[in-house]
């Protein structure tokens, strides 16, 4: 007689064996285990009984059990040794001798794991939706303990014919249920549901944060990720609770990782990480906000779940930023202030000193929640000062900059400089038309100021075409599809804003004209030539056209009163 | 980057491979066809870069490094090295050499261990301020240089899963050397030049390898392991960002190098589930 649990014991050292295999013979001890297990099977089988040690005539049904227990295990290493499809076929014969024996005390856990193993085979399969069904059976299965007082058994108890230990057995169960949550969702990321997904990457984490994390930085730095999910899809209560979830752990666990020096680093490292989650969820909300003012039409998505909350109490406290929308100036500068805070602690660790790339990135950061919340601003005075600043902070890093070998950086400050000098100048513009309405004769400084501020844009926009120049200082003709938008964007506004030039010189007005008019042939030629420019700037494009015949008129008219 | 490029099997949209070596090919093969004229050139005194360059399990670093069964580059560069010396007996050489790993922007010097070195820009040449150099007058005991370096940052390394796969490593060879056969002048011409050999962090994207290092074949597999539930979470959460290679320090130091006079050498290592990867890499 072969006693149950030796087999059991037999199969659990071949499984820990089997790191050792040589490359040459990877799946050495599962074939053995698989043997071991299926000759265990035969004798089943022949002698119609087995021995289970001090139990004196084990039942039919638990023979049973037995059986699906052990088809199971042979199963699983059969899907762990490449034999798919046969897998499938031993763990649905498994599945359905578990259920036969109707003994739910013994069975529930170990269906749940044939349930699971499934899931990986289908999906292996690519046969999500089947894979889908097998999980979510083996969710509500889960769901089911809920109600139940017995204890149950896990995979291992049946061999030995009793709950060898409790703590084990319990533990299991809500491993095999942490699993299936997770193989969950990867399957609806593989089917393309993603915010079915996301609520299961969710459950994961409130599961694993129920059992206990191992990785504490890790779990919080995967709260932090997924709530820049949710913001994206504008669900910002989620966001905002799942990025509270990740600062209150990361404060949890502060004290403890200050005596250990490794983890120090690290753990600086990801708060700086989740504080730039917290800037971008910031962001995120006063644009959503805005769109909202505008009533521009907004993609409206759904999700199809309540997300339910952290069991923990205390993640309330670093809920002290609103998810609502901002309707005014006030409410999204609450948000704003927020934004900046956190961008403000991220540079402590991606100072300029360390880790200038980063810092480079978190001051365009802060330039966006500027530029975000001045489009609540209502006074012109007020907004052209938030302009202003983010000129200076973008100045002030384009200084300390190497632009060769910063390349892509450099043009992407300079650009957003020359929007942003742009945005000013429409502000200037503003400001003397309003001037002028009034009759007031002090519309002169204002001019010149805005005269300023247009040869400033020039300049900008000019140094930002030099970085394409190559070693003859000559741009090239063709330009990567990344480059021909920035690029002729780029000239379009330069002859725009030489076009607004201001003069009571009139040969000045004209050699501005002139000169505007070649900045937009030259951008009209590109695109006569290259179709896909012509696609990328599908708007401007007419209106250079435009103004090439209006300022030719213009200059027209002034040559001949 | 002026030089030669050579890629492992894949030709795409008009790219011409130089060479190409299929996964039979030795790291003989790849040395005396892609690095020993590079070696040449530095022991006439022109600077050289070799870079390997490619996925964490595509076996770059058995390339560079080698295994048991079969010599790495850097053996057979070292060799050449002093093989070049010998043949040029009227010429007195001298050998120096260093060894740094960046990691995140950060340098840390690996036959000190001291980190967070400072690099500057002096009369056109990239320094890095108190970086150790060691001589070497053999062939092993350059051997031993990298293999002490190589222990200090394995170190690091098992406290942070990512830092192996995400760090560069330059090892530079400086080689100066003047004619014996002035005799007694004070103006006797010193050339100099750099021989670096890099090994650059593992190119694999974030949605692919989990951490445990196995495969995940996308779009098919789930990944069985928890400590990838991070990956997962990534991909949900990805908008239009992509993982950019940009180490800024790196090509500073190999400014040298890189431009001008200097031949470069990359050697991508490609593994057959990777082709994705490898039009990326040839970019």
């Amino acid at each position: 007689m072969i006693e149950a649990a030796s087999v059991y014991s037999h199969y659990e050292s071949l499984i820990e064996n089997s790191v050792k295999d040589p490359e040459t013979d990877p799946y050495r001890s599962k074939y053995k285990a698989i043997c071991c297990l299926n000759g265990f099977l035969d004798v089943m089988t022949t002698f119609g009984t087995i021995k289970q040690g001090f139990e004196s005539s084990p039942n039919e049904l638990h023979i049973l059990c037995l059986r699906a227990a052990v088809l199971f295990l042979v199963g699983k290493l059969k899907c762990e040794t490449n034999e798919a499809g046969i897998a499938e076929t031993l763990l649905l014969e498994s599945l359905s001798k578990a259920s036969a024996t109707l003994d739910v005390q013994k069975t529930l856990q170990l269906k749940l794991s044939i349930l699971n193993q499934l899931g990986l085979i289908y999906c292996d399969l690519s046969k999500h939706e089947q894979a889908e069904g097998v999980l979510l059976e083996a969710i509500s299965l889960y769901e089911e303990t809920k109600n139940m007082s017995d204890k149950l058994w896990c995979v291992k108890d049946i061999f030995y014919g009793k709950i060898v230990d409790q703590n084990v057995s319990d533990d299991n169960l809500e491993s095999e249920n942490t699993l299936t949550l997770y193989y969950i969702a990867q399957v609806y990321q593989h089917l393309g549901k993603s915010s079915e997904s996301a609520k299961y990457c969710s459950l994961t984490l409130r599961k694993q944060l129920e059992r206990g994390v191992t990785d504490t930085i890790y779990w919080a730095l995967n709260c932090a990720t997924l709530s820049q999910y949710f913001a994206s899809r504008n669900f910002f209560e989620e966001a905002r609770h799942h990025l509270a979830a990740a600062s209150w752990m990361m404060e949890k666990i502060s004290l403890e990782v200050q005596e250990n020096n490794e983890g120090l680093e690290r753990y600086h490292y990801r708060l700086a990480d989740i504080q730039r989650c917290w800037a971008k969820y910031d962001l995120l909300l006063i644009d959503h906000s805005w769109e909202l003012v505008q009533e521009t039409p907004v993609e409206k998505h759904e999700l199809h779940f309540n997300c339910p909350r952290f069991p923990e109490a205390e993640i309330a406290r670093f809920e002290d930023v609103p998810f609502q929308t901002a309707r005014t100036f006030e409410e999204a500068r609450v948000i704003f202030l927020h934004g900046q805070k956190m961008l403000n602690a991220a540079k402590s660790y991606y100072s300029l000193e360390d880790r200038a790339t980063d810092y480079f990135e978190i001051v365009q950061e802060h330039s966006h929640l500027y530029r975000s919340l001045a489009k609540f601003e209502v006074d012109n005075g007020r907004e052209s000062k938030m302009h202003r600043r983010r000129i200076d902070m973008l100045e002030d890093i384009l200084k300390v900059m190497n632009k060769t070998l910063y390349l892509n950086v450099a043009q992407q400050i300079y650009f957003e400089l020359g929007e942003t000098y742009s945005d000013l100048f429409a502000l200037k513009l503003e400001k003397v038309e309003a001037l002028k309405k009034l009759h007031d004769h002090a519309t002169l400084p204002a001019v010149v100021k805005a005269n300023q501020v247009a040869e400033k844009a020039i300049k900008v926009f000019t140094e930002f075409l030099d970085l394409y120049r190559d070693k003859n200082g000559k741009i090239p003709e063709s330009l990567g599809e990344d480059n021909i938008r920035p690029v002729l964007l780029a000239r379009f506004y330069i002859g725009r804003f030489t076009s607004k030039f201001y003069s009571t010189d009139t040969k000045k007005i004209i050699q501005s004209f002139r000169s505007a008019i070649e900045h937009f042939e030259y951008v009209i030629q590109y695109c006569a030539n290259s179709k896909l420019a012509k696609d990328l700037l599908s708007e401007e494009l007419p209106v250079c056209t435009e103004m090439v015949q209006l300022l030719s008129l213009k200059i027209q008219r002034i040559v001949n009163p | 980057m002026a030089g030669m490029i050579i890629t492992v099997a894949y030709e795409a949209k008009g790219k011409r491979a130089n060479h190409v070596f299929d996964m039979k090919a030795t790291n003989r093969d790849v040395y005396e066809q892609v690095t020993k004229p590079l070696v040449d050139s530095a022991v006439s005194g022109f600077n050289a870069t070799i870079f390997a360059y490619g996925q964490t399990s595509s076996g770059k670093t058995h390339t560079m490094m080698g295994s048991k069964t079969e010599r790495g580059v850097l053996e057979l560069v070292v060799n050449e090295i002093f093989d070049a010396i010998e043949s040029n007996p009227d010429r007195e050489y001298l050998l120096r050499v260093s060894f740094i790993e960046i990691y995140q922007e950060q340098i840390t010097d690996l036959l000190t261990g001291s980190t967070r070195l400072k690099v500057s820009d002096a009369h056109n040449e990239v320094v890095i301020k108190e970086l150790s150099e060691e001589m070497c007058s053999t062939p092993d005991s350059v051997i031993d240089v990298m293999k002490k370096g190589e222990k200090l940052r394995h170190i690091a390394c098992t406290n942070m899963n990512e830092r192996s796969s995400r760090s560069h490593t330059i090892f530079r060879i400086i080689i100066e050397s003047r004619s014996r056969c002035e005799t007694g002048s004070d103006e006797i011409a010193i050339q100099l030049s750099h021989l670096n050999l890099v090994d650059l962090a593992g190119s694999e994207k974030v949605n692919q390898t989990g951490a445990t290092g196995g495969r995940f074949k996308e779009g098919c597999a789930i990944n069985v392991s928890l400590s990838a539930l991070g990956k997962v979470i990534d991909q949900l959460s990805k908008n239009e960002r992509h993982v950019n290679f940009r180490d800024n320090k790196l090509t500073h130091i190999l400014r040298n190098s890189l431009g001008g006079n200097a031949r470069t050498a990359i050697i991508c290592a490609i593994s057959p589930a990777s082709v994705d990867e490898t039009l990326s890499t040839l970019r």
